[in-house]
């Protein structure tokens, strides 16, 4: 079994602070090339969705992924680009599984790890109290 | 290794709200930042970085809601 243990981030001071689940996580897409990017461990999100910029930063090319809409507070239908990539959380935690990339997400500047190829695959343990979470494989 | 995420938040301090941010692995440098990603990349990986570490500085005044 593997488990990693990460500190919550941290976003503001004092009590007007934002404590999110984030972790670092290597994207490698199928041509080679790979970025570091944060992403937050997401439960509602259905499936992995990055900036569509970290699609551009991969190298890949737009007019020959797959499309779908996706749907989230605010937008209610977003153009999503598709792709199979391999995300690396370290520590042996890696896994390859169906990406969207969305402007919708270029805002936040971090990815969603959804229940697609992440929460189906492992034991995501939250202790939001002592701002911490553990990724934990079978 | 897992980066810790709060120290790379640490390197972005100072640095202009929403811009693009490449951090070196060590997490000891700020290789680049800027309004285009895709130069911010460049420029990391002009400087060696194999795979560096990309994000947004964030706005601590900003609520999300996913």
């Amino acid at each position: 079994m593997r488990r990693i243990t990460y500190p919550y981030s941290k976003i503001g001071i004092d009590n007007q602070a934002r404590h999110r689940p984030m972790a670092d996580v290597i994207l490698i897409a199928s041509n080679g090339e790979s970025v570091r990017f944060e992403a937050l461990a997401d439960t509602g999100a259905d499936f992995c969705l990055f900036p569509l910029n970290v699609a551009k930063l991969l190298g890949l090319r737009l007019d020959q992924l797959e499309t779908a809409t996706t749907t989230g507070v605010g937008n209610a239908s977003n153009l999503t680009y598709c792709d199979d990539l391999t995300i690396d959380l370290g520590d042996g935690i890696i896994f390859t599984t169906r990406v969207g990339f969305t402007w919708g997400m270029d805002r936040a500047g971090f990815g969603l790890l959804g229940q697609q190829g992440f929460f189906e695959n492992y034991n995501v343990e939250f202790r939001h109290r002592d701002r911490i979470f553990a990724i934990e494989s079978a | 290794m897992a980066m810790n995420i709060n120290e790379i938040h640490a390197l972005m301090d100072g640095l202009p709200i929403g811009a693009w941010v490449a951090i070196s692995t060590d997490q000891r440098r700020v290789l680049s930042y800027g309004e285009d990603a895709l130069q911010v990349f460049a420029e990391a990986k002009k400087q060696g970085e194999k795979v560096p570490f990309i994000g947004r500085v964030p706005d601590p005044n900003e609520l999300m809601f996913f």
